[in-house]
């Protein structure tokens, strides 16, 4: 367990440090953050236009909890520069083997996504007039950890392609955010699709996890509150499971075919 | 005694698009002993990086095998990474918004150093490749020859006995190179092997016990420097410009001059058998008003051309 | 049916165009999915009213997107100071220049607006007419222009501020807001709306939807608005980029980050 521990503490130093050739705090803070909290409240106010409080709260809620996901996701980002700082060979040779640095290497997003959700969580509602029930409120916080780790799960699952083809690593996460954003239930219930895209979705990170925020809010009995919960740890897993796999196949398949290579 | 590095009938293919197949390695059979410094001499594209990717275990052989210390690179990668360190050339593979010893202990973390080690490696290492007083600077700032230090201490922390090196020095000054140089013989004295990827003759003279050439994926000699030099034949030459053609027939035919080539707006390289027939050549032009000429060598790319393009395979 | 066919031309030579620059391909990507958002939220709240709002927002976030990217570019190819004085003295150039870097810009926005009354009609059924062609066809001109003196504008700043990154992206959302690109600016808040006006995007967003609508009423204000916004923010971008050059030239510092 140290071992692993002293990467991961490794990786952060890594993420932050790279984080700050970007940001200052106070650049992160009115820049990043406050773009956040925009396009929460943009999507919001859109709700309250074409619809009335309830919808308003509904989409709010939606969209605060998806910034976590869309932080995790930024790991795809992170990963792909491995490929072009040349690591890529060196890391697969170490005894530690390549999968607990790519596992790590976009773990201080999700330092920031929790913040970010959290801030938004805390400030947003009051300042558009759509409160919530406080202290019940305060059982989100821990949902949104884990609705942040199964996005974290999945944005390494995806990266394993990304790392494929060179140069789409934007696309790559736009269109996994994106997937999410549009389709999980964030904007509109998942039960408005049609019946084979509502069965898709279920294998979406987020997806459980906000029903179960909404459930919270609404005073759902615990036991289906914790269902959700569950599948929402469920569909995390199989997204890590995934990754590992599309990883370990990415170092094996560069092995043969030599597109490890620190040459190009 | 085991030999560190061992080779045999070792090929490597690539396919790239259209199913056309490039050879990289051809029958490769090739061994180092322990404690060798070991130059893989070779101009781009000759397989050079193929074999060190081969036997750092990054890359699989097509066919053959290859051993480090005795263990199979395909069947006992555990035990070959725990026996090699991989240094590459040039800007790649360090993470330049980190310090120089943060790189080091992000490195220790993934060979499983303990904190305490990994923290009193870096140290000794930054000290010892002389960047001890630019521990806490990022990497970004660092010179060619301060990163291709750093590179050189990332491959030690876990103190491999095996070191690969490709392209070590390239891009360097002199003068970083020959410090680059003595730290290798240093560590030679600790009892490590080298394997030394490079396209400089005059390198691998100052530092190899002996060379392996390579052309094309296919060894051309082992052995000495010295015999890869004979085998490289003239390695002197001396350009100058002169208008007038007719001077060359006489040059021609002065004695140890191997060929006369004409370059472009009247210019001229003359290749010598030896030292003695360049003292000759510049002579004879200074008799002739020729004030301009110049003594150099070919590059080992010219040379294997004139080499290999002259003799065919025979050695 | 030519109207399609120019639309579909529009996105074949966007496509050629992205293989080189990616970023539009993204514009391009993330339109779909938030007409698919806007116009799932629409519906679901029973407002047929609103569907042209969902159908357009799109398409003007494909426009400012991109001509925040054009700006962003400029910057990056780091020659923007140096090509400055030359451009200046070669106005047919910088004309040239200027269209060119344009004509992608507007093209993104083109097909964005495409994707979305696609998305409209093949994904939820509704296809959206313009009850007032003539009006659209000089909104959507405005807009381009208002885009190129944007673009103008921020490529300077960017180049003063040098901080690209945080720059290009806390200029998206809050403007999407203030441009009243999906929530008409007569939704928001009273204290908004000035702010709002110094925005082009909200002038053409309502030019746009009016002219959907068929209520075309005060449309040459509108127009002007934008024409004058763009012509302000051209003239500023030139100015500080001036500004820029000549301190360089002053201080010795030639190259930029």
């Amino acid at each position: 367990m140290r071992p692993v521990l002293r990467i991961v503490r490794e990786s952060l130093i890594l993420g932050f440090a790279e984080m700050s050739a970007v940001y200052t705090w106070r650049t992160w803070t009115f820049g990043w953050l406050v773009r956040l909290l925009c396009q929460a409240s943009f999507y919001a106010l859109l709700g309250h236009y074409v619809g009335d409080d309830a919808t308003m709260r509904y989409v709010l809620v939606g969209n605060i909890v998806v910034l976590a996901c869309l932080e995790a996701t930024i790991v795809v980002i992170s990963l792909a520069g491995e490929r072009r700082i040349g690591t890529l060979p060196l890391l697969a040779i170490t005894p530690s083997g390549h999968l607990p640095v790519y596992l790590g290497r976009g773990l201080q997003w999700t330092v920031t996504g929790l913040t970010s959700s959290l801030v938004a969580w805390c400030v947003l509602p009051p300042l558009l007039g759509v409160p919530l029930p406080w202290p019940r409120a305060a059982y989100a916080a821990p949902v949104i950890l884990l609705v942040l780790a199964s996005s974290y799960g999945y944005g390494c699952a995806l990266a394993g392609v990304a790392l494929r083809a060179r140069g789409v690593e934007w696309l790559v996460l736009n269109l996994a955010y994106g997937i999410v954003m549009t389709f999980g239930g964030v904007n509109v219930p998942v039960s408005v699709w049609p019946a084979p895209l509502r069965v898709a979705v279920n294998v979406l990170p987020v997806v459980h996890g906000l029903q179960a925020v909404r459930g919270i809010l609404d005073g759902a009995p615990a036991g289906h509150v914790l269902r959700l919960l569950g599948a929402e740890a469920l569909v995390g897993a199989g997204w890590y499971a995934v990754a590992a796999l599309s990883m370990e196949r990415l170092v094996s398949a560069g092995r043969r075919d030599g597109s490890l290579g620190h040459a190009g | 005694m085991e030999p560190a590095v061992h080779t045999s009938g070792l090929r490597r293919t690539y396919t790239r698009r259209r199913r056309d197949t490039v050879v990289a390695l051809d029958e490769l059979t090739l061994t180092i002993a322990q404690n060798e410094i070991h130059g893989l001499l070779g101009p781009n594209g000759a397989g050079k990086t193929t074999l060190v990717k081969i036997l750092s275990t990054v890359l699989l052989p097509s066919a053959g095998t290859a051993r480090v210390l005795g263990h199979d690179v395909v069947t006992a990668t555990k035990a070959v990474r725990s026996l090699v360190g991989l240094v590459l050339g040039g800007d790649r593979g360090l993470y330049d918004r980190l310090t120089a010893r943060r790189n080091l202990l992000f490195w220790g973390a993934l060979y499983r150093l303990d904190g305490r080690t990994a923290r009193a490696r870096a140290d000794a290492l930054l000290e010892r490749v002389g960047l001890a007083d630019r521990a806490g600077d990022p990497v970004e700032a660092f010179s060619r020859g301060m990163r291709q230090r750093l590179h050189l201490a990332r491959g030690l922390l876990h103190e491999p006995r095996v070191l690969f090196l490709d392209e070590p020095t390239s891009g360097l000054d002199p003068v970083a190179a020959a410090a680059f140089r003595r730290l290798v013989l240093d560590l030679r004295a600790e009892g490590r092997t080298f394997l030394l990827a490079t396209h400089d003759m005059d390198e691998a003279a100052a530092l190899c016990d002996r060379v392996t050439l390579i052309d094309r994926g296919r060894m051309l000699l082992t052995g000495d420097p010295a015999r890869a030099e004979r085998f490289l034949g003239d390695r002197e030459c001396v350009d100058f410009a002169h208008p007038d053609p007719a001077l060359i027939g006489p040059l021609e035919l002065l004695p140890g001059v191997t060929g006369v080539e004409r370059g472009d707006g009247g210019t001229w390289r003359v290749h010598t058998a030896d030292r003695d027939a360049t003292r000759r050549v510049l002579g004879w032009l200074l008799d002739r008003d020729v004030l301009t000429a110049r003594h150099g060598r070919p590059t080992l790319e010219e040379a294997y051309l004139r080499a290999v393009g002259d003799r065919g395979m025979r050695v | 049916m030519s109207l399609l066919r120019v639309v579909w031309h529009a996105v074949r030579l966007q496509v050629a165009l992205s293989r080189r620059s990616p970023e539009h391909a993204l514009v391009l990507l993330i339109a779909p999915m938030q007409t698919t958002t806007m116009l799932a939220l629409t519906l679901a709240a029973h407002r047929e009213d609103v569907v042209a709002n969902a159908v357009l927002a799109p398409g003007l976030i494909g426009l400012w997107v991109a001509s925040l990217d054009y700006a962003g570019r400029i910057v990056t190819e780091d020659r923007w100071a140096g090509r400055f004085p030359a451009l200046i003295a070669a106005p047919v150039m910088f004309g040239l220049v200027v269209v060119g870097r344009v004509a992608t810009v507007v093209l993104v926005g083109t097909a964005a607006f495409a994707e979305s009354w696609l998305v409209a009609a093949v994904g939820f059924g509704r296809r959206l007419t313009i009850a007032a062609p003539g009006t659209f066809a000089i909104a959507v001109a405005a807009t381009c222009l208002a885009t190129v003196g944007t673009a103008t504008l921020l490529s300077a700043v960017f180049v003063v501020s040098r901080a690209r990154d945080v720059l290009q992206n806390s200029l998206g959302y809050p403007f999407y807001i203030l441009g009243g690109i999906l929530v008409p600016v007569a939704a928001l808040p009273d204290w908004l709306h000035p702010f709002s006006r110094l925005v082009f995007l909200s002038w053409s967003a309502d030019l746009l939807r009016g002219a959907v609508h068929g209520d075309t009423r005060g449309w040459l204000r509108a127009v002007l608005a934008i024409v004058a916004l763009s012509a302000v923010a051209m003239a500023a971008g030139l100015w500080l980029t001036q500004r820029y050059v000549d301190r360089t030239r002053r201080e010795g510092t030639v190259e930029f980050a």
